[in-house]
């Protein structure tokens, strides 16, 4: 007898008996079994799917809806983990930012904050990072109410716009910001947007109905805080245009490094190069002994000039100075290629621009004569 | 801090100017109209990161002190402020030889402005 009842008790509590349970009748009370014996004896991922589905079942339970929570932490935790072993073997700026993401989640707000600018850090041009400070601020916005979280949300979110105008959820967010200061304005223009990225989504469509039940709503007291140009940036932003394809290019050979050595010789000057598009270096003269590292310092700040002086809309980069305690960096666009000058303090501006001048001149005639 | 950008931006071929932190938050500016604040401080960021990183494999552990960008329609200052930069947008054929030292001049007065306030800030708090 007591045998009997020890195995009934045992098949009542297998995760078979218990789906069996819920199919049939679904209940709360099984739900949270089925949960929890889903945790012991499967992976966590399986609980968690069937957690979500009771969620969905009984919405209103708070119960579940705590245990889903609890069951998000543990695959969030998780997660974290294996991102941090996938960012100290070769960091991506999508580690960041889904990192960022994370702590978020978890409540973890300087720990977000702490790993997403280090992600903008290392790569200023992904707008994820720049994202996932912009949620930070708004999650804290939310919880707060204070208006400098309120501000950095909309100044970080909107720097993830102009880098990205294609992101759905930044644009999304930000509508979100609007609509809860009630600027119904601003907030129209976002869901107009989001309209066009992703017609006929539903929380698109919600967005909007909450507009339109503000529209006669008095504007609340935030939204001065938040600036009304925001069209004329967002068009700025995405009507960058791209980068122009390199034509041509000049042949490496004893030339080329004789013309560079001439520059490389001048008062101050530690070393002259030229880089192909991909940066590669076709020549150079001067200081070589770290050639790679050069190499890709150089390809770095052309192709930062590059990229950046087109989206400012002051057009194609043509030439740069860059100047610190000790060093100068002149860098100039050829037309199929990249120029960089190295040189100390006591480099001078206008002969390295006399010598470069004539450098350009000399590669032209060749060109034209040949 | 913004009428110092204003009187900047009365030079000869200055289109605007602004002061952002080193992650490209605006402080202050004085853009004209075709200028938009927040898209120019989130570019000149990401300009100037990109930028600062690549500089420091060559000259490391140097701070970037000044960046001159020249493009066809235009030119870019930045100029270290200590915790911030000055970004100043020019455009094509400003003379900048000449020009230097009134941006250099309003580099070192908002400095000064920067550090009057955080004194009184100190004294305040105390």
């Amino acid at each position: 007898m007591l045998r009997f009842l020890r195995d009934l008790f045992r098949r009542k509590d297998t995760v078979e008996y218990l789906r069996d349970a819920w199919r049939a009748k679904p209940s709360t009370a099984v739900a949270e079994r089925l949960y929890r014996r889903l945790l012991d004896t499967s992976s966590p991922g399986a609980a968690l799917a069937f957690i979500k589905e009771a969620v969905r079942a009984f919405p209103h339970a708070q119960r579940l809806r705590d245990l889903q929570h609890q069951a998000l932490r543990v695959r969030s935790s998780e997660e974290i983990r294996s991102l941090r072993a996938a960012l100290a073997a070769s960091p991506r700026p999508e580690i960041y930012a889904r990192l960022g993401e994370l702590y978020r989640y978890l409540g973890h707000f300087e720990e977000a904050l702490e790993i997403a600018r280090e992600g903008t850090a290392r790569y200023p041009d992904s707008s994820g990072n720049y994202l996932a400070i912009g949620l930070v601020h708004y999650s804290r916005f939310l919880k707060t109410s204070t208006a400098h979280d309120g501000h950095q949300a909309e100044a970080y979110l909107r720097k993830a716009y102009a880098l990205d105008a294609a992101s759905f959820k930044t644009l999304y967010y930000l509508a979100c910001l609007y609509v809860h200061v009630g600027a119904t304005h601003l907030a129209a223009q976002c869901i107009e947007r989001l309209s066009a990225l992703m017609p006929g989504d539903s929380r698109v469509t919600d967005l909007a109905q909450r507009i339109r039940s503000q529209a006669n709503a008095p504007r609340g007291a935030a939204v001065d805080y938040f600036r009304l140009h925001e069209a004329r940036a967002m068009a700025a932003a995405s009507g960058a245009p791209g980068r122009a394809e390199p034509a041509g290019g000049l042949k490496p050979g004893k030339t080329l490094d004789d013309r560079l050595a001439r520059i490389a010789a001048l008062r101050g000057v530690k070393g002259a190069y030229v880089l192909d598009r991909h940066g590669a270096m076709i020549a150079g003269a001067g200081q070589r002994d770290d050639a790679a590292r050069i190499e890709a310092a150089v390809h770095g700040m052309l192709e930062g000039a590059r990229i950046n002086a087109r989206r400012m809309s002051i057009g194609n980069f043509s030439r740069a100075v860059l100047q610190s305690k000790d060093w100068q960096v002149f860098l100039y666009e050829l037309e199929s290629c990249g120029l960089a000058v190295l040189g100390g303090r006591t480099a001078r501006q206008d002969l390295v621009q006399r010598k470069v001048t004539e450098f350009i001149e000399e590669c032209l005639c060749e060109e034209q004569g040949a | 801090m913004k009428r110092i950008l204003q009187d900047l931006n009365r030079t000869a071929g200055i289109r605007g100017s602004m002061v952002m932190t080193q992650d490209g938050i605006m402080v202050a500016a004085a853009l004209g109209p075709d200028l938009e604040e927040d898209v120019v401080a989130a570019l000149a960021s990401a300009l100037l990161t990109t930028v600062k990183r690549s500089f420091n494999q060559i000259a490391a552990g140097e701070s970037l002190s000044e960046l001159v960008l020249t493009a066809s329609d235009g030119k870019m200052v930045f100029l270290d402020l200590g915790n911030a930069y000055l970004v100043v947008v020019a455009k094509r054929d400003l003379a900048l030889a000449a020009t230097m030292v009134e941006i250099q001049s309003a580099a070192h007065r908002i400095k000064n402005r920067r550090a009057s306030t955080v004194q009184r800030q100190t004294a305040a708090a105390r």
